[in-house]
Parts: structure tokens; sequence; C-alpha cells
């Protein structure tokens, strides 16, 4: 039995002595990438030590760890392992290092080599055995240069070491460690340590007042607020020293609450604004949820400045005092509290908000309608709701528009009863909240008031609600049908609607129009056809172009309502593009109509386009157009015809038409 | 004797002892003393020359509420450059065609002691962000500092509290803030328009790796102990010091933490802003290749999960997906939502309506004015920074890691946890 215990310990020491070696010749064969004598080719080694140092210190594989640690801390003050491994050994020890690695480090700080010093000196920061704190604070206590002394100091204070105190605290006398002493006895904290800062504070020393508030900080978040709140009142007294004063006034009022209004009170009623916000950031910190009740308070007897910061902070509890301070004299109060109703207001300060949108001037009144816009509370809607129902029009529409900025869709049954509204003023502004908030259950509403034409502002609503509908189709149709009844003198603008929203049916509709014998609906459907937004539309527009009777007006329209398709159209197969270009261009009686449609023909990636165009560039009148048509089509012909893009480049060149189109053609034969 | 104008600081004093009314808020609105009159400037140091202050300088230059009046950059060529720059920027506005009022530093140190600079740009590599703001915010300055944050998670808790506990205006410059398809991007997410979100993709691409690089000689005037800071000591090669979007020391993860800092102080910033988290953060962190895992990416306690570099549909910069539509959103005011129409829905007065800002250098400027906080305040720029750092831990170990944004541990892993900190060479203090 004991021999088998024997046997198992043995065989787990081979083991563990196998996997150590194992560990140490993968060290080893990275030793020498580490420091290649090429600089470029240490990099790749240098990742794989990181990432057998990551690996190893997983959570859960304390063994692994160790055991890298060790091998590492050999080869760190191993001299027969070149300098530059060594260096990057000890950064990988700064980050997996623990009690094991105490000794090498030790031995590195004491060493002559200033960047693995400064690579131990680290790696001691970061090390979690106190060894590794008493290492650091023998160094400091064999003293060295200035410079390395700051360091010393720097990570005794991150270690947090109080045996340190009285060492450190030497250094605060000299100017080029003083900062770095300061900053170190403010994370030790002890007693001793804010003795040896209040010491260097009295003579002036650099750091040692911010080192005190950081110390105070410290010691309040520890759970000391008497020591800290000490620290903070004596900071705070000095005088001409806003920042010190500002950082100590929240901590003091944190540290002592039941001080705090007797702190803040008199900042806010004196003149150093930065001071104010603090006071005001500090009573928040203090009194929490309930800063609103206790500033809401002293609000009476501040100035203008302090009222303004404080009003930031007054929640709904304080509405009152709010909906106050929007009448004071003072323009800055009265637009705090103006923005400050719009976040925390209810149907409470509808009232203030709307004598001065409608009252006020300037920024004043601006800051009013942006609060009445965003004023959250449920009540407040209905509130101006009531206001656009009743009262002088100048009043009304005021309320009208601010539903409108509220972008509340329940208003717009009531906003389209305002748009049929006798009064002008009142009939604009629910027009134009229409416009942004109406719906498709408004589109009927709206097309009647189009009809009734009393209604200046009902086309345009129209147009907007009608041009969002996410039914368009069942929008046409409503359209269409009261297109039927509708008097001759309405329909062009529900011919415009028609054509925004486009469609078969609607085509169709407004299609037969342009064939009445009325000659005021058939304008109107010419004119909505020559707008409309699909390509289908170009057949009804070359029937137009090709009747002999046809005004001349109509004619032009058409065209150019087909030049345009065929342009825009580019989705729609090239053929039909060009069979409807090439129709039109023969129907074409005027040269601009003829030189649009070259345009258009350049925008067809196609031979035959390219053919289309070529008669003309030999033709004097239309030859410019024609080249610049050609030179076009010629650049997108590149990439799918480069023989026709060749051809009509070189079509271009023989035509001579100017310098710079000759140019433009030699640039793409070139690149053919 | 500087020829600068009166700044606003010593207007204010003299306004003091004359007895005027003071009881205004800090930078007195401009209606008092006149649209820009000179004594209602914002006087501002601007720290680090490089690459990346170019814009932001110009913008200072250009505003007549600013008074550049010190410039700092550890290379003397570049520093020497701004301060001319800045003197004939100002000298063109003068009858005379001449300006001298510009001071210009090798050391940070000398503008932090000048009493009459109200604000500093800190736009510097991101080692010496927190050192740098630290001592401006203690020494009663505002602060812009460049995305990330900080070096470090420590750090940025040291930022915000000193922010917070010195009552200084601190915006990071994560810009994207300002712009309205990001806002709206995250109004749509907050407003739960597309339903609970349970997946986000997001494009930062990659950095070449970091490299080893032999010793060439300093230039002159190029001071690069101070440049190195208190990150560790290297011999010096340009490839690591040069301002470069696409490398340079932005590489290297001495100086930051690669793309998951630098892009990712951008688009997980976004997310962090969407998701509505700007106070706390995700709770785990899994690296690429953790077991077979082609993409990083990190995951909320809600489940919500970020992939970085997963493709992003259209090649846009961040997706979130939600049970009932997605939002897409990239610069340039790109936004795309699924159903289409939420990219225009207006928001209802009880939406959730994020903080509104169309300017990222003039919300800083306004609230250093107002003391009003800037839309990315050191608290939030913290949280994201964390984000970055976390993700870039979790690579660097090779295992995912669990986080408590509450206390802001990294949960049982003792040596993931030492890189929370990073330790300063010497003689740099912060």
């Amino acid at each position: 039995m004991k021999s088998k215990a024997i046997l198992a310990t043995f065989t787990l020491c081979a083991l563990a002595l196998a996997a150590f070696a194992g560990v140490e010749q993968t060290v080893n064969d990275l030793l020498p990438r580490l420091a290649a004598a090429k600089v470029e080719d240490r990099y790749s080694a240098q990742m794989e030590l990181q990432q057998l140092a990551a690996n190893a210190a997983r959570p859960g594989a304390e063994a692994d760890r160790a055991e890298l640690a060790k091998v590492l801390a050999a080869k760190a003050t191993d001299a027969a392992v070149p300098q530059p491994a060594r260096v990057w050994i000890v950064r990988q020890i700064e980050y997996i290092g623990a009690a094991e690695s105490v000794p090498a480090l030790t031995t590195l700080l004491e060493g002559q080599d200033a960047e693995l010093k400064e690579c131990a000196r680290r790696a001691l920061e970061k090390n979690p055995a106190p060894a590794a704190t008493e290492s650091l604070r023998a160094a400091l206590k064999q003293g060295g240069e200035l410079n390395w002394k700051v360091g010393l100091i720097q990570s005794l204070g991150e270690r947090g070491d109080a045996q340190s105190v009285s060492l450190i605290a030497l250094s605060l006398a000299q100017p080029e460690t003083c900062l770095a002493a300061a900053s170190a006895l403010s994370k030790i904290a002890t007693e001793q340590a804010v003795n040896e800062l209040w010491a260097a504070f009295d003579k002036n020393t650099v750091g040692a007042a911010d080192a005190l508030v950081a110390t105070a900080n410290r010691l309040a978040a520890k759970g000391e607020p008497k020591r800290a709140a000490v620290i903070y009142l004596k900071l705070y007294a000095v005088p001409d020293n806003g920042p010190l004063r500002a950082a100590t006034l929240s901590g003091l009022a944190k540290a002592e609450p039941a001080k705090a209004k007797d702190l803040i009170l008199p900042i806010l009623s004196a003149n150093d604004p930065k001071l104010q916000d603090a006071a005001v950031a500090a009573a928040r910190e203090v009194y929490g949820k309930d800063v609103s009740r206790v500033l809401a308070s002293l609000f009476p007897t501040l100035g203008a400045g302090p009222k303004v910061f404080v009003l930031r902070v007054l929640d709904a509890s304080a509405e009152q005092v709010v909906i106050t301070a929007a009448a004071d004299p003072e323009e800055m109060v009265r637009l705090a509290a103006l923005e400050r109703l719009g976040q925390i207001g209810s149907a409470a300060s509808i009232p203030v908000l709307f004598q001065a949108a409608t009252a006020g001037s300037g920024s004043t009144q601006k800051a009013a309608v942006a609060a009445l816009g965003r004023i959250p509370d449920p009540g407040a809607g209905a509130a101006i709701a009531k206001l656009a129902e009743q009262g002088d029009a100048k009043s009304r529409a005021v309320a009208i528009n601010t539903l409108a900025r509220r972008n509340d869709p329940a208003a717009s049954p009531a906003l389209l009863n305002y748009a049929g509204d006798p009064d002008a003023e009142v009939s604009a502004a629910a027009c134009a909240a229409l416009a942004k908030l109406g719906t498709d259950n408004e589109l009927e509403g709206l097309i009647r008031l189009v009809l009734e034409g009393k209604t200046p502002g009902a086309a345009a609503a129209l147009q907007a609600v009608a041009t969002r509908s996410h039914d368009k189709s069942g929008a046409a149709q409503k359209i269409i049908a009261l297109t039927q009844t509708a008097p001759p003198q309405q329909l062009a603008p529900l011919f415009e609607i028609l054509a925004l929203l486009g469609g078969k049916e609607a085509l169709a509709a407004v299609s037969i129009s342009a064939g009445s014998s009325n000659e005021e609906v058939k304008d109107a459907a010419i004119r909505a056809l020559a707008n409309w937004p699909d390509f289908p539309a170009t057949q009804s527009l070359l029937v137009i172009a090709s009747d002999p009777n046809v005004k001349l007006v109509h004619s032009v329209l058409a065209i150019q309502g087909v030049a345009r398709l065929v342009k825009s159209s580019d989705k729609e197969p090239a053929a039909a593009r060009l069979k409807v270009a090439l129709a039109a261009m023969n129907k074409a009686t005027r040269d601009e109509e003829k030189k649009l449609l070259l345009s258009a023909l350049a925008s067809v990636p196609d031979s035959k386009a390219a053919e289309a165009i070529k008669p003309f560039l030999g033709v004097p009148k239309y030859q410019q157009e024609a080249g610049l048509a050609a030179l076009t089509l010629a650049d997108a012909l590149r990439k799918t015809d480069k023989s026709a893009a060749k051809d009509l480049a070189q079509a271009v060149k023989t035509a001579a038409i100017s310098d710079e189109i000759t140019r433009k053609a030699d640039a793409i034969l070139r690149k053919n | 004797m500087k020829s600068h104008p009166f700044t606003r600081r010593e207007f204010l004093k003299r306004a003091t002892l004359s007895g005027a009314a003071l009881a205004l808020p800090t930078l007195v609105p401009s209606t008092v003393f006149g649209q820009n009159a000179p004594g209602n400037r914002i006087t501002v140091g601007l720290i680090g020359m490089g690459l990346m202050m170019g814009s932001h300088h110009h913008i200072m230059l250009g505003r007549d509420e600013v008074q550049v009046v010190a410039v700092c950059d550890v290379d003397r060529n570049k520093r020497e450059r701004a301060k001319a720059q800045t003197e004939r920027a100002y000298g063109a506005k003068r009858s005379s065609g001449t300006y001298k009022g510009c001071d210009a530093y090798n050391e940070y140190e000398r503008i932090i002691e000048r009493k009459d600079i109200d604000a500093v740009m800190v736009i510097t590599p991101d080692h010496w962000h927190t050192m740098i703001s630290l001592a401006a915010m203690k020494s009663g300055k505002d602060v812009y500092v460049q995305k990330p944050m900080t070096l470090t998670i420590r750090e940025g808790r040291l930022m915000s509290d000193t922010a917070r506990q010195y009552s200084a205006i601190l915006q990071v410059g994560s810009q994207q803030r300002s712009e309205r398809a990001f806002r709206k991007a995250c109004e749509i997410v907050r407003n739960g328009w597309i339903g609970k979100v349970h997946t986000i993709y997001t494009q930062l691409g990659e950095f070449p790796q970091p490299q080893t690089l032999p010793e060439e000689p300093i230039p002159d005037g190029f001071d690069y102990d101070r440049w190195l800071g208190p990150t560790p000591w290297y011999p010096y090669n340009k490839k690591r010091v040069e301002g470069n979007y696409g490398g340079g020391w932005r590489c290297f993860w001495d100086y930051g933490s690669r793309k998951n800092g630098d892009w990712g102080a951008h688009h997980f910033d976004i997310i962090q802003w969407g998701l509505g988290m700007d106070q706390s953060g995700p709770v785990e962190f899994i690296p690429k290749g953790y077991q077979g895992a082609e993409f990083q990416s990190h995951v909320y306690a809600d489940g919500t999960k970020v992939w970085k570099n997963h493709p992003v549909r259209n090649g846009e910069m961040i997706q979130f997906i939600g049970e009932a539509g997605e939002v897409l959103v990239s610069r340039g005011d790109r936004l795309e939502t699924t159903p289409a129409d939420l990219k225009d829905r207006p928001l209802a007065p009880g939406d959730i309506h994020l903080y509104e800002s169309y300017d990222h250098e003039g919300n800083w400027l306004e609230c250093i004015k107002t003391r009003k906080q800037p839309i990315c305040t050191a608290e939030i720029g913290h949280r994201t920074a964390t984000v970055c750092h976390l993700n870039a831990i979790a690579e660097r170990l090779g295992r995912p890691i669990k986080w408590n944004p509450g206390n802001e541990e990294i949960i049982g892993d003792a040596s993931a946890s030492r890189w929370l900190d990073r330790p300063r060479r010497t003689p740099y203090v912060m």
C-alpha cells in the first residue's frame, strides 16, 4: 500500500517535471526569435509567448500559471538570455506573475539595465503578493535618480502601502517628485498620509490640494465620512480657488448631509456661476429624489443665474414654481422655465405656455411653442385640443399648430373639421397640420374640401396625405369616384394628386379625361399625364401627341412627358424605352422637343439608340445636343457593347462638332 | 504681454470689480454682451496638433465665439505650423492683417497652468487623453477629448468622477451622436418601433498587425519621450508615432485598443445609445476564434448580441435587428428601416426624445456657456470606452470575459482584471 503511494507520488512528480520541462522547452524555443537580429522578425514570437501566458493564466488553471511564471522568472534573470527576450518576458510576468516571480523581479529592480528595471517595477506594481510591496519599498529606500523614484512612488501608491508613507513623504519637498508623492499618499489615505499631505498643502506643494480631495473621496467611499468631511471643509475654505471649492462642495455636502443646505444656499446667492452649478449638482447628489422639493423651497430667494440652474432639476412636484418662473422678468429664467415645463409640465402648465406662445415674442415665444410641442403629459394634449376648439382665431391657429408639432394622429379628425372652418387663419393652420398628420382616414374629407373649392390649403394637404398613403390604390379609387361628379373647374388638383399616386386605375381614368370634349377637363388631364410617375403613361401621351387636332401646348407637354419617362424609367426594358422615344421623335414638331428626346435616347444603353442618334450628328441645329448625348451613351455602352461604343465615339469625332466634344470622344476611344 | 482681446474670464473679473450684475449663469448669454463681443469669447488651448486636430483647429478658428490662444505638440514643426496658421487666420480678420497672440508649447502643462484659458481640446493619441484631461479639469478648464476617451477602464471611471466633482464640461469626440441619422436610428430602437432588438451587426474594419520595429534616429525637434508619455519605452521608429487613419500608432496595443477603440468608440457608442445603455454596458465579451467563433461579439444582460465585422446589409455601418423590423444607419445621413416608413415617422410627445445636437463642437461650446451637460459626457465616453477595451482585452487573452457593469469588475478572471489599468512609465504621473 505504502509502495503504491510512493509510486503514485513519484509518478506525479515525474509528470510535473516533464510538464515543466515541456513549458521550459517551449519558452526556450522562443528565445532566439524573441531576440532575432532583424527586429521585425521578433513580433510573431512575442505574440506566441503572450498567448502562452494568457492561456496559462486562465481561470481555474493556477498550476499552469505558476509553472509558466516560474520558467519566465528564471529566464528573466538569466544573463545568458538576450535582453530583448528578457524585456518581453518581464512584460508577460506583469500580467501573470505572483509570489513566485517576486525574487526575480526584485533582482531586476536592483540591476543596471534601465529598461529591465522599469519593466520589473511595473510587474511588481501589478503583482498580488505582499512581498512585491516590500521589494518596491526597499528600492525606494535605496534611492536613485529622481525619475526612478517617481516610478517607485507611483507603484507604492497604487499598492496602497501604508508603511511607505514616511518614505514617500520625503519626496513631497522636491519639485520633480512632489506630484507623484502627493498622488501616492492620496491612494494610501492613512491618517499619517493625510497629515503629510496637510503639511505639504501648508507649504503650497504642487498637487497637495488635489491629492487631499482624492484622499477625502477615498475615505468617503470607504465609509469614513467624518474624516472625509474634515478634509473637504478645510479645503473648501481656501479662498480664490473655484475648482477646488467645486470639488470639495459635493463631497462635503454628501459627508455631512445635515449641513448641506447651509452650504449650498450661500453659494447660490453668491456670484460664481460655476460654483452655483456645482452647488446644484451637489444638492442633487445629497438629496436624490428629494432635490426638487428642497431647491424649490429656496427658489424665490435666488437670483436669475442660480434660478436657471435650479430649474433644470425641478420635477413635476415643483410644477407651480416653474409656472411662476415662466413669467419671470429675466428672460434667461423665463426660457429655462418654459423649457422645463416642456419636460415636466402637465395640463396645468398649458395656460402659461399658451400665453407665451400667443402673446410672447422672440425667444420666449419660440421656447413656449417648443415646450407645447413636447410636453408629454396626456392631459396636456387634451388641453391643447380644447384650445384649438374655441377662442379667437389667432389662439386657435396657435393651438392647431401645436397639435401638428406634437405629431399626435389622434388629433386628425378634429383637424379635418377645423380645415373647413370659415376663418382663413384657422383653416390654413388646420390644413398645414393635416398635411403633416393626416392619414388615409382623412382623404375623403380632404377631397370634398378640394371639390368645394372654399379651402385654399386643402389641395396641398390632400396631396401630402395621398403621397404618403399606405394604400395608394385605395386612395386613387376614392379620388376617381369623386371626379365623376366633380365640376370641371375642380378637377385639376384631383388629377394632379392622381398623378402623384400613379397606378393603373388612376392612369385609365385620367387618360379617358384627356380625350374629354370639355377643354378644361382635357387640359387638366393632359397636364396630369405629363407629370405621371409610371412608364405606362407614355402610351397615353403618344396618343395625345399623335392627335392631328391636338393643341400645340398639349402636344409639347405630351412629348416632354415621354422624354422624362424614357429617361427616368431605367428599370423598363431598353427596347420598350427606345420604341417610345423613337415614336415621340416622329411626332415631335419643334426642335426643343427633339433635343430633349436626344438626351432621353442617351439614357437607353442600346446600340439601336446609338443608331438613332447618329443621323443628328450631321445636322447643324442638333449637333451640339446630339454630340453630348452620343458621348453619354458611348460611355455607358462601354460596359455592355464596346464595339457600339467605339463606333459611336468615332462618329462623334468624325462629326467634328467642337474641340471639347472631340476631345471627350477621343478620351472614350482611348479607354476602348 | 499677449495681444489677444479680452477673454470672457477677464471681462467677468472686471465686471465683478465694477459691481456689475453677476447673478448670471456662467458664460453670460451673448445677448448681454452683444453677439460675439470679445468678452464673450471662449479662450481655447489646442493640445495635440496632428492629423485629427486638423478639422478641429479649422472649426475653432472659424468660430467667432472662440479665441485660440495656445497650441501644444511634442513635435516642434507641428506646433509652430499650428501657431502660424492660427495667427494668420486671426490676422486676416484684422485691419492690420497681422496678429500675434497664439503661444506654442511642447508641454501641455504650460497650457494647464494658464489661468486665462477656459477650455482645451485634447486631440492626442489615446494614451495621453486622461492625464491631460484630468489636469485640465482640476485647473477649472472644460475639455473636448477625442475618442476613445481613455486608454484603460480605470482611467474612465476617474475621468467621469472628476468631471462631475469639478463641475467640468467634458465632451467626448464621438461626433456620430451629433448626426441626425444616428440619433433617429437610436430613437427608433429606443421607442421599440422595431420590437425587441436581439442582434446588432457593425463594421469596424481591421488594422494591420502591429510590428516590432528597428530603432531610427529621433527627428530634430521631436520630443519622443513625451510622445511615449506613460506607455512602455520602445526605440523610436516613424511608423510607431505617425498619425495615420489606416495604421500608424493606432495599430499598437500600447496606445489604444486598435479597431475596437478606434471605430468601436464610434459604432459601439451608437449601439450603447440605441440600447439605452449609457450608464451601463454589456455583460460578456467573446473574442473572434474562441470555440470557432467567426466574429467577435459582446452580449448585454437581456441577451442582445453585438457582432463586430459581421457583414452588414448594403455595406452600412450598423444594423439593428429587432423582432419587428430593422434599422440600418451610416455616416452621411444614411438611414434605412424596415418597415420603410419608420425612418420618417415623427416622434410623439410621449416617445423617448434623445438629446439633439447637429454640431458636436458647437454643442460643447454652447454647454461651456450654459453649463448644461453636452451630448457625449465623460460617463457616456467611459461606458463606451469600456466596451471597446473589454473587447480588446478578450481579444488579447483569447478567451471570453464576463463583466459586471454595476461595480465595473471583471468576474472570475484575476489575470484579465490586471488589464483594467496599466502601470505608467516613470516619470509620468496621473
